[in-house]
């Protein structure tokens, strides 16, 4: 029951450093950048839902994976305070 | 590695939880909620918003509209080809929550034609008069 708690937070922590991100990206951000994110946000909800809809159950390799991620976003968050990052746009320096 | 058994008593307790608490539904409605959130999330990634607060409404919207949505076409795919609902679900709500804003054209261009369609109409009556006059 302690995996899974665990696995709900760190999913929805995952979640918000998505949503987080994708509310400062628009169309003049990379393609890929968007794509990246997108997918970070998508991978959140189905680790939320997943468990509620079946009687499936994360093992510690997952949770590995979540505090990864979830650690990578945290240390990353900095260089998003003022915006996207001025690589991640497709016209370079605004 | 964790514990099978005990780690799959654990889930299967908290879906017995949620279905518990929210009705035999809980699953389904997860799937839809979650899915459609997944798929705003890319309509949330071409929007120009500025705030939180303004990305958490888009988002809260197009959700909104997917579990309106969702059901009703899931029950049209079924009857007219036989995808049942429990596949048609998740991607139908994704679908639905990615159009995001873009689903305002869709409805004018809806009403649009319901609009051509009614006009189109009233002349073949008016038409239909005149000749039963004459």
């Amino acid at each position: 029951m302690m995996l899974f708690i665990l696995h709900e937070i760190l999913c929805v922590l995952m979640l918000h450093g998505a949503f987080c991100r994708l509310v400062r990206v628009n169309q003049e951000t990379h393609i890929s950048i968007r794509i990246a994110f997108f997918l970070i946000g998508f991978s959140a909800c189905a680790g939320i839902a997943q468990p509620i809809n079946t009687s499936w159950a994360p093992s510690i390799f997952e949770l590995s994976l979540l505090v990864g991620v979830v650690t990578m976003q945290l240390v990353t968050a900095h260089r998003w305070r003022d915006g996207v990052p001025d690589k991640f746009q497709i016209r370079g320096r605004r | 590695m964790a514990d099978p058994i005990t780690s799959a008593a654990g889930s299967a307790s908290l879906a017995v939880v949620a279905i518990t608490l929210l009705g035999p539904m809980a699953g389904p409605y997860a799937v839809i909620v979650f899915a459609s959130l997944a798929g705003s999330l890319w309509a949330l990634s071409s929007a120009h918003t500025l705030t939180r607060s303004a990305g958490a409404w888009l988002v809260l919207r197009c959700t909104t509209l997917a579990v309106v949505l969702t059901s009703g076409i899931s029950e049209y795919l079924l009857s007219a080809y036989g995808v049942a609902q429990g596949d048609s679900m998740a991607p139908v709500a994704l679908f639905i929550g990615a159009m995001g804003n873009g689903w305002r054209p869709v409805f004018s261009s809806l009403s649009d034609g319901v609009g051509l369609a009614a006009a189109r109409l009233s002349k073949r009556d008016a038409n239909q008069d005149q000749k039963g006059a004459k």
